[in-house]
Protein backbone atom coordinates (compact mmCIF):
# COMPACT_ATOMS: atom_id res chain seq x y z
CA UNK A 1 0.00 0.00 0.00
CA UNK A 2 1.26 3.39 -0.97
CA UNK A 3 0.87 6.35 1.33
CA UNK A 4 1.32 10.10 0.74
CA UNK A 5 5.00 10.96 0.91
CA UNK A 6 5.20 14.43 -0.57
CA UNK A 7 2.85 17.38 -0.81
CA UNK A 8 3.23 20.02 -3.47
CA UNK A 9 3.15 23.45 -1.79
CA UNK A 10 4.02 25.36 -4.96
CA UNK A 11 4.56 23.57 -8.26
CA UNK A 12 7.12 25.95 -9.77
CA UNK A 13 7.06 26.92 -13.44
CA UNK A 14 6.28 23.50 -14.92
CA UNK A 15 6.65 20.32 -12.92
CA UNK A 16 5.47 16.93 -14.14
CA UNK A 17 5.82 13.29 -13.16
CA UNK A 18 8.05 11.43 -15.64
CA UNK A 19 9.57 7.96 -15.93
CA UNK A 20 11.38 6.66 -19.02
CA UNK A 21 8.26 6.96 -21.18
CA UNK A 22 5.86 4.74 -23.13
CA UNK A 23 6.57 2.69 -26.21
CA UNK A 24 4.34 1.50 -28.99
CA UNK A 25 1.77 4.29 -29.33
CA UNK A 26 3.68 6.77 -31.49
CA UNK A 27 2.03 5.34 -34.62
CA UNK A 28 -1.26 6.64 -33.23
CA UNK A 29 0.27 10.02 -32.43
CA UNK A 30 1.04 9.42 -28.75
CA UNK A 31 4.76 10.17 -28.25
CA UNK A 32 7.03 8.41 -25.74
CA UNK A 33 7.21 11.36 -23.29
CA UNK A 34 9.33 10.52 -20.25
CA UNK A 35 12.18 12.42 -18.59
CA UNK A 36 13.77 14.86 -21.06
CA UNK A 37 17.16 14.35 -19.35
CA UNK A 38 17.26 10.60 -18.87
CA UNK A 39 20.72 10.52 -17.33
CA UNK A 40 19.52 12.79 -14.53
CA UNK A 41 16.39 10.72 -13.85
CA UNK A 42 18.28 7.40 -13.97
CA UNK A 43 20.98 8.56 -11.57
CA UNK A 44 18.41 10.17 -9.26
CA UNK A 45 16.54 6.90 -9.00
CA UNK A 46 19.66 4.81 -8.41
CA UNK A 47 20.76 7.20 -5.64
CA UNK A 48 17.55 6.54 -3.69
CA UNK A 49 17.65 2.78 -4.34
CA UNK A 50 15.03 2.66 -7.11
CA UNK A 51 15.21 0.92 -10.46
CA UNK A 52 16.51 3.54 -12.94
CA UNK A 53 13.19 3.84 -14.76
CA UNK A 54 11.03 4.74 -11.74
CA UNK A 55 8.94 7.90 -11.90
CA UNK A 56 10.31 11.14 -10.50
CA UNK A 57 9.44 14.82 -10.72
CA UNK A 58 10.81 16.89 -13.59
CA UNK A 59 10.96 20.63 -12.84
CA UNK A 60 11.57 23.26 -15.51
CA UNK A 61 13.53 26.54 -15.15
CA UNK A 62 12.04 27.31 -11.73
CA UNK A 63 11.41 24.61 -9.18
CA UNK A 64 8.67 24.21 -6.61
CA UNK A 65 8.27 23.81 -2.87
CA UNK A 66 7.33 20.50 -1.32
CA UNK A 67 6.43 19.27 2.16
CA UNK A 68 7.73 15.88 3.22
CA UNK A 69 4.86 13.85 4.70
CA UNK A 70 6.86 10.93 6.04
CA UNK A 71 10.51 9.99 6.56
CA UNK A 72 12.08 9.15 3.24
CA UNK A 73 15.25 9.49 1.18
CA UNK A 74 15.41 11.92 -1.73
CA UNK A 75 17.88 12.89 -4.45
CA UNK A 76 18.10 15.99 -6.61
CA UNK A 77 19.80 15.75 -10.02
CA UNK A 78 20.03 17.80 -13.19
CA UNK A 79 20.09 21.59 -13.22
CA UNK A 80 21.16 23.58 -10.14
CA UNK A 81 18.03 25.23 -8.70
CA UNK A 82 19.58 26.12 -5.34
CA UNK A 83 17.76 23.25 -3.63
CA UNK A 84 17.29 23.53 0.12
CA UNK A 85 16.03 21.17 2.79
CA UNK A 86 14.59 23.14 5.71
CA UNK A 87 16.59 26.12 4.50
CA UNK A 88 19.95 24.34 4.37
CA UNK A 89 21.61 23.86 0.98
CA UNK A 90 20.96 20.40 -0.42
CA UNK A 91 23.73 18.97 -2.58
CA UNK A 92 22.79 17.65 -5.99
CA UNK A 93 23.65 14.15 -7.23
CA UNK A 94 23.54 12.85 -3.66
CA UNK A 95 20.92 10.97 -1.61
CA UNK A 96 19.66 12.76 1.52
CA UNK A 97 17.35 11.78 4.36
CA UNK A 98 14.21 13.92 4.58
CA UNK A 99 12.19 13.87 7.80
CA UNK A 100 8.45 14.16 8.19
CA UNK A 101 7.43 17.82 8.12
CA UNK A 102 10.58 18.99 6.33
CA UNK A 103 10.28 21.47 3.51
CA UNK A 104 12.09 21.10 0.22
CA UNK A 105 12.62 24.28 -1.74
CA UNK A 106 13.86 25.01 -5.26
CA UNK A 107 14.63 28.32 -6.92
CA UNK A 108 15.49 29.40 -10.43
CA UNK A 109 17.84 27.21 -12.49
CA UNK A 110 21.35 28.70 -12.25
CA UNK A 111 22.64 26.71 -15.20
CA UNK A 112 20.78 24.12 -17.20
CA UNK A 113 17.03 23.93 -17.47
CA UNK A 114 15.59 20.79 -15.86
CA UNK A 115 15.94 19.41 -12.35
CA UNK A 116 14.79 16.00 -11.15
CA UNK A 117 13.52 15.10 -7.71
CA UNK A 118 13.48 11.38 -6.99
CA UNK A 119 12.26 9.74 -3.82
CA UNK A 120 12.75 6.28 -2.38
CA UNK A 121 10.08 4.00 -3.81
CA UNK A 122 9.30 6.38 -6.64
CA UNK A 123 6.14 8.38 -7.33
CA UNK A 124 3.10 6.17 -7.29
CA UNK A 125 0.69 7.38 -9.96
CA UNK A 126 -1.36 5.13 -12.26
CA UNK A 127 0.43 3.72 -15.28
CA UNK A 128 -1.32 4.83 -18.48
CA UNK A 129 -0.51 2.92 -21.69
CA UNK A 130 2.46 1.38 -19.94
CA UNK A 131 4.02 4.47 -18.36
CA UNK A 132 3.59 6.95 -15.52
CA UNK A 133 4.93 9.77 -17.69
CA UNK A 134 2.85 12.90 -18.08
CA UNK A 135 1.92 13.75 -21.67
CA UNK A 136 0.34 17.18 -21.49
CA UNK A 137 -1.19 17.44 -24.99
CA UNK A 138 -2.91 14.08 -24.60
CA UNK A 139 -3.70 14.75 -20.92
CA UNK A 140 -2.51 11.34 -19.77
CA UNK A 141 -0.08 10.04 -17.16
CA UNK A 142 1.32 11.69 -14.04
CA UNK A 143 -1.30 13.42 -11.91
CA UNK A 144 -4.44 13.36 -14.08
CA UNK A 145 -2.46 14.17 -17.20
CA UNK A 146 -1.54 17.66 -15.99
CA UNK A 147 1.37 19.53 -14.40
CA UNK A 148 1.65 19.36 -10.61
CA UNK A 149 -0.42 21.86 -8.64
CA UNK A 150 -0.27 23.17 -5.09
CA UNK A 151 -2.08 20.73 -2.81
CA UNK A 152 -1.27 17.61 -4.83
CA UNK A 153 -0.17 14.74 -2.62
CA UNK A 154 2.15 12.22 -4.18
CA UNK A 155 2.20 8.65 -2.94
CA UNK A 156 5.25 6.46 -2.66
CA UNK A 157 5.39 2.83 -1.67
CA UNK A 158 6.83 2.57 1.86
CA UNK A 159 9.62 0.26 2.92
CA UNK A 160 12.05 1.26 0.20
CA UNK A 161 15.65 0.97 1.38
CA UNK A 162 18.06 3.74 0.55
CA UNK A 163 21.33 5.03 1.87
CA UNK A 164 21.60 8.76 2.58
CA UNK A 165 24.96 10.11 1.49
CA UNK A 166 25.23 7.89 -1.56
CA UNK A 167 26.47 10.05 -4.42
CA UNK A 168 27.52 10.07 -8.03
CA UNK A 169 31.23 9.90 -8.87
CA UNK A 170 32.11 13.62 -9.15
CA UNK A 171 33.82 13.28 -12.55
CA UNK A 172 30.49 12.13 -14.04
CA UNK A 173 28.51 15.18 -12.89
CA UNK A 174 27.61 17.03 -16.08
CA UNK A 175 28.19 20.76 -16.32
CA UNK A 176 25.64 22.84 -18.15
CA UNK A 177 26.77 25.97 -19.91
CA UNK A 178 25.67 28.46 -22.52
CA UNK A 179 27.59 26.68 -25.31
CA UNK A 180 26.16 23.32 -26.29
CA UNK A 181 27.22 20.82 -28.92
CA UNK A 182 24.45 18.60 -30.23
CA UNK A 183 25.34 15.59 -32.35
CA UNK A 184 23.07 14.78 -35.27
CA UNK A 185 22.76 12.32 -38.12
CA UNK A 186 21.94 14.07 -41.40
CA UNK A 187 18.69 13.11 -43.11
CA UNK A 188 16.08 12.08 -44.03
CA UNK A 189 15.76 15.06 -46.41
CA UNK A 190 19.13 16.82 -46.27
CA UNK A 191 19.28 16.42 -50.07
CA UNK A 192 16.46 18.99 -50.37
CA UNK A 193 18.79 21.84 -49.33
CA UNK A 194 21.96 23.03 -51.00
CA UNK A 195 25.34 21.56 -50.03
CA UNK A 196 26.33 24.97 -48.79
CA UNK A 197 23.31 25.09 -46.51
CA UNK A 198 24.24 21.69 -45.05
CA UNK A 199 27.77 23.00 -44.42
CA UNK A 200 26.40 26.14 -42.79
CA UNK A 201 24.07 24.07 -40.60
CA UNK A 202 27.06 22.06 -39.34
CA UNK A 203 29.35 25.02 -38.70
CA UNK A 204 27.32 28.12 -37.82
CA UNK A 205 26.20 28.94 -34.28
CA UNK A 206 22.49 28.61 -33.60
CA UNK A 207 20.54 30.07 -30.67
CA UNK A 208 17.87 28.29 -28.66
CA UNK A 209 14.77 30.44 -29.21
CA UNK A 210 12.17 31.33 -26.60
CA UNK A 211 10.01 28.56 -28.00
CA UNK A 212 11.63 25.53 -26.45
CA UNK A 213 9.63 22.94 -24.54
CA UNK A 214 9.02 19.21 -24.26
CA UNK A 215 7.27 19.12 -27.66
CA UNK A 216 10.13 20.75 -29.50
CA UNK A 217 13.12 23.07 -29.34
CA UNK A 218 13.29 25.87 -31.88
CA UNK A 219 16.69 27.13 -32.97
CA UNK A 220 17.39 30.40 -34.72
CA UNK A 221 20.27 30.69 -37.13
CA UNK A 222 21.20 31.07 -40.78
CA UNK A 223 18.37 30.37 -43.21
CA UNK A 224 18.44 27.32 -45.46
CA UNK A 225 18.47 27.45 -49.24
CA UNK A 226 16.63 24.74 -51.09
CA UNK A 227 17.56 22.92 -54.27
CA UNK A 228 15.28 23.04 -57.27
CA UNK A 229 13.40 19.77 -57.48
CA UNK A 230 10.26 18.29 -58.92
CA UNK A 231 7.68 17.27 -56.37
CA UNK A 232 4.11 16.16 -56.00
CA UNK A 233 1.54 18.99 -56.04
CA UNK A 234 0.00 17.74 -52.79
CA UNK A 235 3.22 18.57 -50.98
CA UNK A 236 2.47 22.29 -50.92
CA UNK A 237 4.03 25.26 -52.64
CA UNK A 238 6.87 26.19 -50.28
CA UNK A 239 10.20 24.46 -51.01
CA UNK A 240 10.31 23.33 -47.36
CA UNK A 241 7.00 21.45 -47.80
CA UNK A 242 6.90 17.72 -48.40
CA UNK A 243 4.02 15.25 -48.35
CA UNK A 244 3.65 14.56 -44.61
CA UNK A 245 5.82 11.79 -43.24
CA UNK A 246 6.77 10.48 -39.82
CA UNK A 247 8.85 12.52 -37.38
CA UNK A 248 11.44 10.68 -35.35
CA UNK A 249 11.91 11.87 -31.78
CA UNK A 250 14.85 14.21 -32.40
CA UNK A 251 13.84 14.99 -36.00
CA UNK A 252 14.73 18.55 -37.05
CA UNK A 253 12.19 20.23 -39.30
CA UNK A 254 13.01 23.44 -41.15
CA UNK A 255 9.68 25.14 -42.00
CA UNK A 256 10.25 27.85 -44.58
CA UNK A 257 13.98 27.26 -44.17
CA UNK A 258 13.82 29.93 -41.47
CA UNK A 259 14.07 28.00 -38.24
CA UNK A 260 15.00 24.53 -37.05
CA UNK A 261 12.57 22.67 -34.80
CA UNK A 262 13.87 19.57 -33.03
CA UNK A 263 11.25 17.15 -31.69
CA UNK A 264 11.49 16.55 -27.94
CA UNK A 265 10.06 13.64 -25.92
CA UNK A 266 6.49 14.95 -26.43
CA UNK A 267 7.12 15.60 -30.15
CA UNK A 268 4.46 15.30 -32.82
CA UNK A 269 4.56 12.11 -34.87
CA UNK A 270 4.33 13.67 -38.32
CA UNK A 271 4.76 16.81 -40.30
CA UNK A 272 4.95 18.24 -43.80
CA UNK A 273 8.37 19.88 -43.65
CA UNK A 274 11.85 18.92 -44.78
CA UNK A 275 13.91 17.41 -41.98
CA UNK A 276 17.56 18.33 -42.29
CA UNK A 277 18.84 15.98 -39.58
CA UNK A 278 17.93 14.11 -36.40
CA UNK A 279 19.42 14.56 -32.95
CA UNK A 280 21.06 11.36 -31.72
CA UNK A 281 19.35 9.68 -28.77
CA UNK A 282 22.39 10.12 -26.50
CA UNK A 283 22.22 13.92 -26.82
CA UNK A 284 18.55 14.38 -25.90
CA UNK A 285 19.86 14.90 -22.34
CA UNK A 286 22.01 17.81 -23.51
CA UNK A 287 19.14 19.45 -25.38
CA UNK A 288 16.99 19.02 -22.25
CA UNK A 289 19.42 21.23 -20.32
CA UNK A 290 19.80 23.89 -23.05
CA UNK A 291 18.10 27.21 -22.32
CA UNK A 292 16.74 30.05 -24.40
CA UNK A 293 19.62 32.04 -25.99
CA UNK A 294 22.18 29.29 -25.35
CA UNK A 295 24.47 28.84 -28.35
CA UNK A 296 24.28 25.51 -30.10
CA UNK A 297 26.55 23.87 -32.64
CA UNK A 298 25.33 20.85 -34.58
CA UNK A 299 27.89 18.18 -35.41
CA UNK A 300 27.23 15.31 -37.82
CA UNK A 301 28.15 11.81 -36.65
CA UNK A 302 27.76 8.33 -38.09
CA UNK A 303 25.36 5.65 -36.88
CA UNK A 304 28.28 3.81 -35.27
CA UNK A 305 29.33 6.93 -33.35
CA UNK A 306 25.72 7.52 -32.25
CA UNK A 307 25.40 3.96 -30.95
CA UNK A 308 28.73 4.21 -29.13
CA UNK A 309 27.55 7.49 -27.58
CA UNK A 310 24.32 5.84 -26.43
CA UNK A 311 26.19 2.91 -24.85
CA UNK A 312 28.48 5.38 -23.15
CA UNK A 313 25.53 7.44 -21.84
CA UNK A 314 23.91 4.31 -20.40
CA UNK A 315 27.20 3.20 -18.83
CA UNK A 316 27.65 6.61 -17.19
CA UNK A 317 24.16 6.24 -15.69
CA UNK A 318 25.00 2.81 -14.25
CA UNK A 319 24.92 1.86 -10.59
CA UNK A 320 28.66 1.12 -10.59
CA UNK A 321 29.33 4.85 -10.69
CA UNK A 322 27.77 5.55 -7.30
CA UNK A 323 29.87 6.05 -4.20
CA UNK A 324 28.68 5.01 -0.76
CA UNK B 1 5.31 8.97 -58.15
CA UNK B 2 5.97 5.55 -56.67
CA UNK B 3 9.65 4.60 -56.71
CA UNK B 4 10.65 1.29 -58.34
CA UNK B 5 12.29 0.39 -55.04
CA UNK B 6 11.81 1.84 -51.58
CA UNK B 7 14.37 4.39 -50.38
CA UNK B 8 15.87 3.87 -46.93
CA UNK B 9 16.63 7.23 -45.33
CA UNK B 10 18.37 8.01 -42.04
CA UNK B 11 16.13 9.43 -39.34
CA UNK B 12 18.61 9.56 -36.50
CA UNK B 13 20.06 6.54 -34.71
CA UNK B 14 16.74 5.05 -33.58
CA UNK B 15 14.53 5.47 -36.64
CA UNK B 16 14.59 4.87 -40.39
CA UNK B 17 12.32 6.38 -43.01
CA UNK B 18 11.26 3.89 -45.65
CA UNK B 19 10.00 5.95 -48.55
CA UNK B 20 7.72 4.35 -51.15
CA UNK B 21 7.05 7.46 -53.20
CA UNK B 22 6.48 11.18 -52.99
CA UNK B 23 2.72 11.65 -53.45
CA UNK B 24 -0.54 11.09 -51.60
CA UNK B 25 -2.02 8.59 -54.03
CA UNK B 26 -4.07 5.61 -52.92
CA UNK B 27 -1.58 3.47 -54.83
CA UNK B 28 1.30 4.67 -52.65
CA UNK B 29 -0.80 4.36 -49.50
CA UNK B 30 -1.77 0.79 -50.41
CA UNK B 31 1.84 -0.10 -50.99
CA UNK B 32 2.63 1.30 -47.56
CA UNK B 33 -0.11 -0.86 -46.04
CA UNK B 34 1.29 -3.99 -47.68
CA UNK B 35 4.87 -3.22 -46.69
CA UNK B 36 3.85 -2.33 -43.14
CA UNK B 37 2.14 -5.71 -42.75
CA UNK B 38 5.20 -7.48 -44.17
CA UNK B 39 7.59 -5.65 -41.82
CA UNK B 40 5.45 -6.44 -38.78
CA UNK B 41 5.16 -10.10 -39.81
CA UNK B 42 8.90 -10.53 -40.40
CA UNK B 43 9.86 -10.64 -36.72
CA UNK B 44 12.89 -8.42 -37.27
CA UNK B 45 15.18 -8.23 -34.20
CA UNK B 46 15.26 -4.73 -32.72
CA UNK B 47 12.01 -3.56 -34.32
CA UNK B 48 10.12 -1.36 -31.84
CA UNK B 49 7.27 0.16 -33.84
CA UNK B 50 6.24 1.22 -37.34
CA UNK B 51 4.57 4.54 -38.18
CA UNK B 52 2.94 4.09 -41.59
CA UNK B 53 1.93 7.22 -43.49
CA UNK B 54 0.74 8.33 -46.91
CA UNK B 55 3.84 7.31 -48.80
CA UNK B 56 6.42 6.24 -46.26
CA UNK B 57 6.91 4.30 -43.05
CA UNK B 58 8.93 5.61 -40.12
CA UNK B 59 10.43 2.55 -38.47
CA UNK B 60 11.57 2.77 -34.85
CA UNK B 61 14.37 0.35 -33.96
CA UNK B 62 16.61 -0.28 -30.98
CA UNK B 63 20.19 0.47 -32.01
CA UNK B 64 21.48 -1.46 -29.00
CA UNK B 65 19.90 -4.65 -30.36
CA UNK B 66 20.63 -4.33 -34.07
CA UNK B 67 22.83 -2.11 -36.19
CA UNK B 68 21.40 0.02 -38.93
CA UNK B 69 22.90 -1.90 -41.86
CA UNK B 70 21.65 -5.23 -40.62
CA UNK B 71 18.28 -3.64 -39.93
CA UNK B 72 18.02 -2.20 -43.45
CA UNK B 73 18.91 -5.62 -44.90
CA UNK B 74 16.04 -7.15 -42.93
CA UNK B 75 13.65 -4.43 -44.11
CA UNK B 76 14.70 -4.98 -47.73
CA UNK B 77 14.01 -8.67 -47.26
CA UNK B 78 10.52 -7.77 -45.99
CA UNK B 79 10.07 -5.45 -48.97
CA UNK B 80 10.91 -8.28 -51.37
CA UNK B 81 8.38 -10.57 -49.70
CA UNK B 82 5.68 -7.90 -49.49
CA UNK B 83 4.31 -8.09 -53.00
CA UNK B 84 1.17 -6.01 -53.47
CA UNK B 85 -1.35 -5.61 -50.71
CA UNK B 86 -4.39 -7.52 -51.95
CA UNK B 87 -7.51 -7.17 -49.88
CA UNK B 88 -6.79 -5.25 -46.67
CA UNK B 89 -9.02 -4.86 -43.64
CA UNK B 90 -10.86 -1.55 -43.94
CA UNK B 91 -13.61 -0.59 -41.57
CA UNK B 92 -16.37 1.87 -42.42
CA UNK B 93 -17.08 4.16 -39.48
CA UNK B 94 -19.91 6.66 -39.27
CA UNK B 95 -19.26 9.94 -37.52
CA UNK B 96 -22.09 12.42 -36.97
CA UNK B 97 -21.12 15.98 -37.91
CA UNK B 98 -22.73 19.28 -37.10
CA UNK B 99 -21.72 21.26 -40.20
CA UNK B 100 -21.46 25.05 -40.28
CA UNK B 101 -22.66 27.50 -37.65
CA UNK B 102 -20.39 28.46 -34.79
CA UNK B 103 -18.43 25.20 -35.01
CA UNK B 104 -17.91 25.46 -38.76
CA UNK B 105 -17.20 29.14 -39.32
CA UNK B 106 -15.22 28.52 -42.52
CA UNK B 107 -17.86 26.42 -44.30
CA UNK B 108 -19.05 29.48 -46.27
CA UNK B 109 -15.50 30.08 -47.46
CA UNK B 110 -15.19 26.42 -48.48
CA UNK B 111 -18.40 26.79 -50.53
CA UNK B 112 -17.20 30.02 -52.13
CA UNK B 113 -13.76 28.61 -52.98
CA UNK B 114 -15.40 25.70 -54.76
CA UNK B 115 -18.02 27.72 -56.65
CA UNK B 116 -20.91 26.39 -54.61
CA UNK B 117 -24.06 28.41 -53.87
CA UNK B 118 -24.26 27.81 -50.11
CA UNK B 119 -22.49 26.35 -47.07
CA UNK B 120 -25.18 23.65 -47.01
CA UNK B 121 -24.14 22.56 -50.47
CA UNK B 122 -20.50 22.27 -49.37
CA UNK B 123 -21.57 20.20 -46.36
CA UNK B 124 -23.69 17.92 -48.50
CA UNK B 125 -20.81 17.35 -50.91
CA UNK B 126 -18.35 16.63 -48.13
CA UNK B 127 -20.74 14.11 -46.56
CA UNK B 128 -21.58 12.46 -49.88
CA UNK B 129 -18.09 10.98 -50.29
CA UNK B 130 -16.50 8.26 -48.20
CA UNK B 131 -13.14 9.41 -46.82
CA UNK B 132 -10.01 7.26 -46.66
CA UNK B 133 -7.72 7.41 -43.62
CA UNK B 134 -4.25 7.74 -45.16
CA UNK B 135 -2.28 8.71 -42.08
CA UNK B 136 -2.87 8.98 -38.34
CA UNK B 137 -0.91 11.11 -35.89
CA UNK B 138 0.44 14.56 -35.16
CA UNK B 139 -1.75 14.75 -32.07
CA UNK B 140 -3.24 11.55 -30.55
CA UNK B 141 -5.27 9.73 -33.18
CA UNK B 142 -5.68 12.68 -35.53
CA UNK B 143 -6.45 11.34 -39.03
CA UNK B 144 -5.74 12.77 -42.47
CA UNK B 145 -8.55 11.75 -44.82
CA UNK B 146 -8.81 11.72 -48.58
CA UNK B 147 -12.04 11.98 -50.62
CA UNK B 148 -12.73 8.59 -52.21
CA UNK B 149 -15.31 10.05 -54.58
CA UNK B 150 -13.36 12.44 -56.81
CA UNK B 151 -16.60 13.97 -58.13
CA UNK B 152 -17.32 15.32 -54.62
CA UNK B 153 -13.84 16.79 -54.13
CA UNK B 154 -13.52 20.10 -52.30
CA UNK B 155 -10.29 22.07 -52.16
CA UNK B 156 -9.28 25.11 -50.07
CA UNK B 157 -6.05 26.79 -49.05
CA UNK B 158 -5.00 26.40 -45.41
CA UNK B 159 -4.88 29.41 -43.09
CA UNK B 160 -1.85 31.53 -43.95
CA UNK B 161 -1.26 32.01 -40.22
CA UNK B 162 -2.46 29.13 -38.06
CA UNK B 163 -5.09 29.98 -35.44
CA UNK B 164 -4.19 29.37 -31.81
CA UNK B 165 -7.35 27.53 -30.84
CA UNK B 166 -9.21 24.69 -32.52
CA UNK B 167 -11.92 22.93 -30.52
CA UNK B 168 -11.85 19.20 -29.88
CA UNK B 169 -13.84 17.37 -32.56
CA UNK B 170 -13.34 20.03 -35.24
CA UNK B 171 -13.61 18.79 -38.83
CA UNK B 172 -11.16 20.79 -40.92
CA UNK B 173 -10.26 20.93 -44.61
CA UNK B 174 -6.79 21.87 -45.88
CA UNK B 175 -6.11 21.39 -49.57
CA UNK B 176 -8.34 18.41 -50.25
CA UNK B 177 -7.45 16.67 -47.02
CA UNK B 178 -9.91 16.44 -44.17
CA UNK B 179 -8.58 16.37 -40.62
CA UNK B 180 -10.31 15.73 -37.31
CA UNK B 181 -8.83 17.49 -34.28
CA UNK B 182 -8.79 15.08 -31.33
CA UNK B 183 -7.69 17.62 -28.73
CA UNK B 184 -7.76 21.39 -28.40
CA UNK B 185 -4.79 22.64 -30.43
CA UNK B 186 -3.58 25.27 -32.88
CA UNK B 187 -4.59 24.55 -36.45
CA UNK B 188 -4.47 25.71 -40.03
CA UNK B 189 -7.29 23.78 -41.68
CA UNK B 190 -10.57 25.52 -42.58
CA UNK B 191 -13.16 24.69 -39.91
CA UNK B 192 -16.20 23.04 -41.48
CA UNK B 193 -17.98 21.52 -38.51
CA UNK B 194 -17.73 19.44 -35.39
CA UNK B 195 -18.24 15.82 -34.46
CA UNK B 196 -19.55 15.14 -30.94
CA UNK B 197 -17.93 11.68 -31.04
CA UNK B 198 -14.38 11.51 -29.68
CA UNK B 199 -11.69 9.98 -31.86
CA UNK B 200 -9.33 9.97 -28.84
CA UNK B 201 -10.78 8.78 -25.53
CA UNK B 202 -8.01 9.01 -22.96
CA UNK B 203 -10.20 7.41 -20.29
CA UNK B 204 -11.16 4.57 -22.66
CA UNK B 205 -14.66 4.91 -21.24
CA UNK B 206 -16.66 4.45 -24.43
CA UNK B 207 -17.24 0.81 -25.46
CA UNK B 208 -15.53 1.29 -28.84
CA UNK B 209 -12.32 2.42 -27.11
CA UNK B 210 -11.92 -0.60 -24.89
CA UNK B 211 -8.83 -1.83 -26.75
CA UNK B 212 -7.24 1.50 -27.60
CA UNK B 213 -7.70 5.19 -26.78
CA UNK B 214 -7.39 5.83 -30.52
CA UNK B 215 -10.38 5.22 -32.83
CA UNK B 216 -9.06 5.48 -36.38
CA UNK B 217 -6.29 3.64 -38.18
CA UNK B 218 -4.74 3.74 -41.60
CA UNK B 219 -7.04 2.03 -44.10
CA UNK B 220 -10.30 2.90 -42.34
CA UNK B 221 -13.02 4.69 -44.27
CA UNK B 222 -15.14 7.38 -42.63
CA UNK B 223 -18.66 8.41 -43.53
CA UNK B 224 -19.59 11.82 -42.18
CA UNK B 225 -23.30 11.94 -41.34
CA UNK B 226 -24.78 15.46 -41.12
CA UNK B 227 -26.81 15.98 -37.94
CA UNK B 228 -28.84 18.83 -36.45
CA UNK B 229 -27.87 20.64 -33.28
CA UNK B 230 -30.48 18.63 -31.34
CA UNK B 231 -29.13 15.34 -32.67
CA UNK B 232 -25.59 16.47 -31.93
CA UNK B 233 -26.53 17.30 -28.34
CA UNK B 234 -28.23 13.92 -27.94
CA UNK B 235 -25.02 12.18 -29.08
CA UNK B 236 -22.98 14.35 -26.71
CA UNK B 237 -25.16 13.22 -23.83
CA UNK B 238 -24.68 9.56 -24.74
CA UNK B 239 -20.92 10.14 -25.02
CA UNK B 240 -20.92 11.66 -21.54
CA UNK B 241 -22.80 8.65 -20.21
CA UNK B 242 -20.38 6.31 -22.07
CA UNK B 243 -23.29 4.58 -23.79
CA UNK B 244 -22.69 5.84 -27.35
CA UNK B 245 -21.80 3.16 -29.90
CA UNK B 246 -20.05 4.14 -33.11
CA UNK B 247 -21.49 2.47 -36.22
CA UNK B 248 -18.57 0.36 -37.45
CA UNK B 249 -18.71 -2.13 -40.32
CA UNK B 250 -15.79 -4.53 -40.72
CA UNK B 251 -14.92 -5.01 -44.39
CA UNK B 252 -11.95 -5.74 -46.58
CA UNK B 253 -11.13 -3.71 -49.62
CA UNK B 254 -8.74 -3.84 -52.57
CA UNK B 255 -7.07 -0.97 -54.37
CA UNK B 256 -9.22 -1.75 -57.41
CA UNK B 257 -12.37 -1.36 -55.29
CA UNK B 258 -11.23 2.07 -54.18
CA UNK B 259 -10.30 3.26 -57.64
CA UNK B 260 -13.76 2.48 -59.02
CA UNK B 261 -15.92 5.58 -59.50
CA UNK B 262 -17.52 6.49 -56.18
CA UNK B 263 -14.69 4.88 -54.21
CA UNK B 264 -16.21 1.61 -52.98
CA UNK B 265 -19.14 3.47 -51.45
Amino acid sequence: MSAPALEVVEPGFLSTVQDLGRRGYFAAGIPPSGAFDRFALRVGNLLVGNPPGEAGIEMTLMGGRFRVLRDTVIAVTGADMDATLDGAPLPRWEAAAARTGSELGFGVAQAGCRTYLCLAGGVDVPSVLGSKSTYLIGKIGGVRGRPLRGGDRLDAPPGARATPGRRLTPSLIPSYGPAVELRVILGPQEDHVTEESVRTFLTAPYKVSSKADRVGYRFEGPEFRFRERAKAVEAGSDPSNIVDDGNAIGAMQIPGGKETICMGPDGVSMGGYVKIACLIAADMDRMAQARTWDTVHFRAVTHAEATAALRDALARAGGANLIG
Amino acid sequence: MIYPQARYLSSGDQYLTVEIGDDMSLEANFKVLGLDLAIKAAGIPGLVETLPGWRSILVHFDSLVTDVDRFIDALREAERSAGGAGAVPSRVLELPVLYGGRYGPDLGFVAQANGLASPEEAAARHAASLHWVGMVGFTPGSPQLKFLDETKLLSVPKYTRPRLYTPEGCIGLGGSITAIYPVVSPGGYQMMGLTPVPIYDRFQGLPDFEESPILLRLGDRVRFVPVTLEECDAVRQQVRECTYRIAITEETVTLQDLLRPGGAA
